[in-house]
């Protein structure tokens, strides 16, 4: 297995009552590409262990020509919010440089607000080993 | 493999919360931004950068915990 060191990335948060200064927090976001046939869309991910499965915009799905019409819904929980529909698809994932991927993925409007996706345990970790060292300010995937 | 984005406040800076960015392949600039994302990567596409990488600012700047 290669094995693949990244930086984290940082995002700003806001002031608010608990952070009056605001935050930086770093998060360990992939580029990757989502494929479904001759239908791409490259965006950001966040290398999430505590998803259960990799989860997208339902946007997304959209963009790569997948008819949530055509699907049932299945739901999925996350802080703050009830269960949101999720629609399943088998798509290809290319982490580029790393490996590519044929994973059964979901989208959920759950993911419109932030337009990121997860890559979780099922499709993802159970494929990759993962290590977090967020003070030395990597992650590491060996796939 | 490396992302070439590590501060992605100062990549978006300037641009609506919520606005969808169609980001260069190089991650070194967002090419274009708008409230829809099929229209980001129109407008992308328009300026020559074919297969921009999607990327929203969030509606809430807020902490994540999913």
């Amino acid at each position: 297995m290669a094995r693949h060191e990244i930086r984290y990335s940082e995002f700003n948060c806001a002031p608010d009552a608990s952070f009056p200064n605001g935050q930086k927090v770093k998060r360990p976001i992939l580029p990757i590409r989502l494929v479904n046939g001759g239908n791409r869309l490259t965006c950001y991910a966040i290398v999430d262990s505590g998803a259960d499965h990799c989860t997208f915009p339902l946007s997304f799905a959209l963009e790569l020509g997948l008819d949530p019409l055509t699907r049932p819904a299945s739901e999925i929980a996350g802080v703050g919010s009830g269960a949101v529909p999720t629609f399943y698809w088998t798509i290809g994932i290319e982490v580029p440089t790393i490996a590519t991927l044929e994973i059964y993925a979901g989208f959920t409007s759950g993911l419109e607000g932030v337009g990121l996706g997860l890559l979780g345990q099922s499709g993802f970790f159970d494929r990759a080993k993962v290590e977090f060292d967020h003070r030395s300010d990597l992650f590491v995937i060996e796939i | 493999m490396e992302p070439a984005v590590r501060d992605f406040g100062k990549l978006f800076e300037g641009v609506p919360r919520g606005a969808w960015v169609a980001i260069a392949h190089d991650e070194s600039r967002v090419v274009a931004y708008a409230a829809e994302m099929k229209e980001a990567i129109r407008k992308a596409q328009e300026l020559g950068e074919e297969s921009p990488i999607i990327a929203r600012v969030p509606q809430s700047p807020a902490a994540f915990a999913f």
